[in-house]
């Protein structure tokens, strides 16, 4: 067992009577990408901050590359980049300069220390405005600035802050093209809230909210749930209700109603096979004609919603596959 | 086609999309340089006008517009005519300005090697002297040429044209720089005036030089590391040859009372040195990042002082005759020239975090604009006092009176430098830590691996070099005073004004350093400062007893021993008030730790 890049065990942050992380755990193994969403105020900021030693934990444990975010907060430091939620920059220097200086900082080794400058601000696409004023840049050139400084120096466990905050969608693709290029070789713990980039770029997700994780699991065990069908038939509603349940394979059936003789159902079937041609064909044979008829993936925003919401309830451990609901029963998530 | 509702285990690869097309930034329109033109022309016009002015004034009399006047108007014009090259990139108009700096460059050489007044006859009949305008027209046309050289060399897109100005910049600054030196070390006389002048105008072509080129590696790196082993070795050539002649000569000797037995206190003093370098030496055993080249350094230096002082205390009569001044000028000079030549070559090649954090925050204040003003409030505040002291000057001169001692009392010691160096600190500590903890660059600049101390302790240095350098211009016009006068002029009581002004300074600063780590909000900081000087002042006050409060008399003594407006009146009548300096700085030192302290409150909370 390799040891995890970034390891979080029972951390607690207040500030003063603000619980801002309540007993979070998690662990994050070399060369993962790593989303970590929440709601705003939920606490990805300050268990970042923590994680970068900034900030020390309330109670709890935190180590990053193996080494205590504590104790060893030097060691530490030299292991990870970071990147702030705002990125702060000082205006009045110029980008060459205000990459050269963190290089130095850092401890990049002055030969080639050049060469690889050049290289990062290829990658971070910033080579044309190398020598504009830091305070003359857009959003979105800031933000790639700051993610250059994180990558500096090659380390092995990146950390981001909301990353693609306030970039234009052509920014934000291109801004997570890079991200997803650093995986494998470093570690990314990203956070955010928008829940495209995470299911275009990592590979697990950490869901926390209100200072607790609530989900922590991969996108591949979302996407494994079960598919609920989704149909929308005409006729009248109690008798289109009934007529599915009755079917063989359909485990549960909820209605919705979206007109007077328009109802939306959403069905969960007992095996995993895809039964929606012969559904379909047999609402059609008994005349109630189908409007619509949909296969839905348990999406990261259901998970997404559904964990927000349901606020009392504690962290769940991930299963590895999930079991056949009861029949009839209303569908809940299974966790 | 899938009949199971679970994704497909193994999707075929997606093939990444293709990068989307660069957007930004936007497109760069090249200006059209009508203004910058316009002022360019408007310049070259002022410029021919004050050569006109001054020529008329020499050849044909005082005319309605002096001499001064024409110089004042050579000088705008040159400044409007560099603001022109700066701003304009056009080929043509670059190419003139690299003709015109080689053409000061060559009036510099002309000026430097043509012998005597050329036009004119000297004073007093003496035949004509090579290098008579050497200052100031050498040096003032070579630093036309570094200033019209450089926006040419940075505009300059032809590789060949830009290879040879950038070459050039380093030939003619590794010529001076160097050549100045090793003519100051062969004759010392040569080194106050002219060469201070020609090392610093060296200097400065070798640091256009690098501003130019890469640093990091290749000949900018070797070019700033040789002129740093260059500035050291000169540095500690003359401080050996000031101080090791005088000890040898005096031998052990020098440990004794007149009366021929032993003077505690010089054997302590003795001692002391003797540990001093014994601790250079042990810095090559304990420095463990230090290269081989350096250690080795540090050993050597140390251990031969050690011999030196071992040898001068027991060995009699080495030498013989008495030796030949040296430290006073020449000596002084060079320690001083090879010290910046050094500090200037550590600043660039050095990759250590606090040269890096220094070097950075001593940008910084000229690259925004707080830096300009602060410096030009203090030049012209210090130019209002000169005035004013020109004005007493002449009024004494007139009554044929006396004037009382210190006579430069009144320069330094008015209304005006008080409320410069009250106003001055907290416009230059408020927006230390401030700034960075309200735009969170302190998050950003915690989270590197970094510790507190060389933060606080770069912001300090950075801040208290600049501090001095804007209470440089007062000395610089009583030296021009002093050149315009052509009188002998005792510099110590200036210097130790200087050193003085250096401690106060350590104790100013530190102080609106911690203030500024209190609060994110830069003016709270600077009013908190405001504060604390005020209270500095009221230590000059309550011992002048101009505001009795009741207090008790000791602690009026205490307070008023405080009082850094009779340290300055100390210092500027010749003594140097050791006591209060160490007062001072210690208090600097207090505040630093302080400061440390408060930014690792975070890591308690």
């Amino acid at each position: 067992m390799t040891t995890p890049a970034i390891r979080v065990q029972n951390l607690v942050k207040n500030y003063g009577p603000v619980q801002a992380v309540d007993d979070i755990s998690f662990e994050v193994q070399p060369g993962e990408l790593v989303g970590f969403l929440g709601p705003n105020g939920a606490g990805k900021s300050t268990t970042m901050r923590v994680l970068t030693t900034f900030l020390p934990a309330s109670s709890g444990y935190a180590w990053v590359a193996g080494f205590d975010v504590m104790y060893q907060s030097m060691q530490v430091r030299e292991r990870v980049g970071y990147l702030p939620e705002s990125v702060p920059l000082y205006p009045e220097m110029r980008v060459g300069e205000y990459l050269s200086y963190r290089a130095r900082l850092k401890g990049v080794e002055r030969t080639g220390r050049t060469a690889k400058l050049d290289g990062v601000m290829e990658r971070c696409r910033i080579k044309e405005v190398k020598g504009r004023l830091l305070g003359t840049l857009s959003k979105g050139y800031r933000q790639r600035v700051g993610l250059a400084d994180a990558m500096l120096a090659d380390p092995p466990v990146l950390i981001l802050d909301e990353p693609t905050s306030g970039l234009d969608p052509i920014q934000i693709q291109q801004t997570l093209d890079t991200i997803k290029a650093l995986g494998g070789r470093h570690t990314v713990l990203l956070s955010t809230h928008i829940l495209s980039e995470v299911e275009k770029v990592c590979e697990r997700v950490v869901i926390i909210n209100k200072g607790r994780v609530r989900f922590d699991d991969t996108l591949r065990s979302i996407n494994d749930r079960e598919a609920v069908l989704q149909v929308e038939a005409r006729g009248p509603a109690a008798e289109l209700a009934q007529f599915l349940r009755e079917q063989p394979e359909v485990a549960a059936v909820e209605a919705r109603p979206i007109e007077a003789d328009l109802t939306a159902f959403d069905i969960r079937t007992k095996d995993r096979t895809d039964h929606r041609e012969a559904l379909s064909a047999r609402l059609a044979a008994k005349g109630w004609p189908v409007r619509r008829i949909d296969l839905k993936r348990a999406s990261l925003e259901d998970v997404y919603t559904s964990v927000v919401l349901r606020q009392d309830e504690p962290a769940a451990a991930p299963a590895d596959a999930p079991p056949a609901p009861a029949p009839d029963s209303a569908p809940t998530v299974v966790a | 086609m899938s009949t199971t509702t679970t994704p497909d285990p193994n999707p075929p690869a997606a093939a990444l999309a293709p990068p989307p097309a660069e957007t930004a930034p936007s497109r760069v329109l090249t200006e059209a340089q009508t203004f910058a033109r316009l002022v360019g022309f408007v310049g070259l016009f002022l410029l021919v006008l004050g050569v006109v002015v001054v020529v008329a004034n020499d050849a044909v009399g005082p005319r309605w517009v002096g001499k001064g006047g024409g110089f004042l108007f050579a000088a705008v014009g040159l400044a409007l005519m560099l603001y022109h090259a700066a701003r304009d990139g056009e080929q043509e108009v670059r190419r003139v300005y690299g003709m015109l700096a080689a053409l000061c460059l060559a009036l510099a050489v002309a000026a430097a090697v043509l012998p005597g007044p050329v036009f004119g006859q000297p004073t007093s009949g003496v035949s004509k002297v090579v290098g008579y305008n050497l200052l100031p027209w050498g040096v003032g046309f070579g630093l036309l040429s570094l200033l019209f050289a450089i926006p040419f060399a940075r505009h300059e897109t032809d590789p060949t044209y830009h290879t040879l100005a950038v070459n050039g910049l380093l030939g003619i600054g590794a010529l001076l720089a160097v050549g100045s030196l090793v003519a100051g070390l062969a004759n010392p006389e040569f080194m106050a005036g002219r060469g201070i002048a020609l090392a610093l105008l060296g200097l400065a072509f070798l640091a256009a030089y690098t501003a130019n080129v890469d640093t990091s590696e290749g000949l900018g790196y070797r070019v700033a590391f040789a002129l740093g082993v260059v500035g050291a070795a000169v540095a500690l050539y003359a401080f050996g040859r000031s101080a090791v002649p005088t000890l040898l000569y005096e031998g052990p000797n020098a440990l004794r009372k007149p009366a021929g037995d032993l003077d505690a206190w010089r054997v302590v003093a003795r001692l002391f040195a003797v540990a001093a370098f014994a601790g250079i030496a042990s810095v090559a055993v304990f420095a463990k990042r230090l290269p081989v080249w350096a250690k080795g350094a540090f050993a050597l230096v140390g251990l031969a002082g050690v011999a030196v002082l071992a040898l001068a205390s027991f060995k009699a009569n080495v030498l013989t005759t008495s030796p030949a001044p040296f430290l006073v000028p020449g000596g002084v000079i060079l320690m001083g020239l090879g010290a910046v030549y050094l500090a200037v070559a550590l600043g660039i090649c050095s990759d250590d975090q606090f040269v890096t954090l220094t070097r950075r925050e001593l940008a910084s204040y000229f690259l925004s604009p707080i830096g300009y003003l602060v410096l030009g409030g203090m030049v012209v505040i210090q130019w209002i006092g000169y005035r004013s002291f020109i004005a007493t000057l002449m009024r004494f001169g007139q009554a044929q009176q006396p004037m009382q001692e210190p006579i430069v009392e009144s320069y330094f010691i008015a209304l005006l430098p008080v409320i410069a160096i009250l106003l001055e600190v907290p416009a230059l500590t408020m927006r230390l830590i401030s700034e960075e903890k309200r735009t969170g660059s302190l998050e950003v600049l915690l989270t590197a691996p970094v510790n507190e101390p060389p933060i606080v302790l770069s912001k300090f240095l950075a801040t208290w070099v600049f501090f001095l350098i804007t209470w440089l211009p007062a000395g610089l016009f009583l030296i021009a005073l002093r050149v315009e006068a052509g009188l002998p002029f005792d510099y110590r009581p200036l210097l130790s004004f200087y050193v003085a002004l250096a401690a106060q300074g350590l104790a100013f600063i530190g102080m609106g350093l911690f203030f500024s780590t209190l609060t994110r909000n830069q003016i709270v900081a600077a009013v908190l400062t405001f504060v604390g000087m005020l209270f500095f002042l009221a230590c000059y006050l309550i011992r002048v007893e101009t505001v009795s409060v009741g207090l008790p008399a000791f602690v009026q003594t205490v307070i008023g021993r405080m009082s850094f407006i009779h340290m300055w009146e100390e210092a500027l009548a010749g003594r140097l008030p050791l006591r209060d300096t160490l007062v001072f700085a210690s208090l600097g030192v207090f505040f630093l730790f302080l400061s440390v302290k408060v930014l690792e409150t975070r890591k308690w909370s």
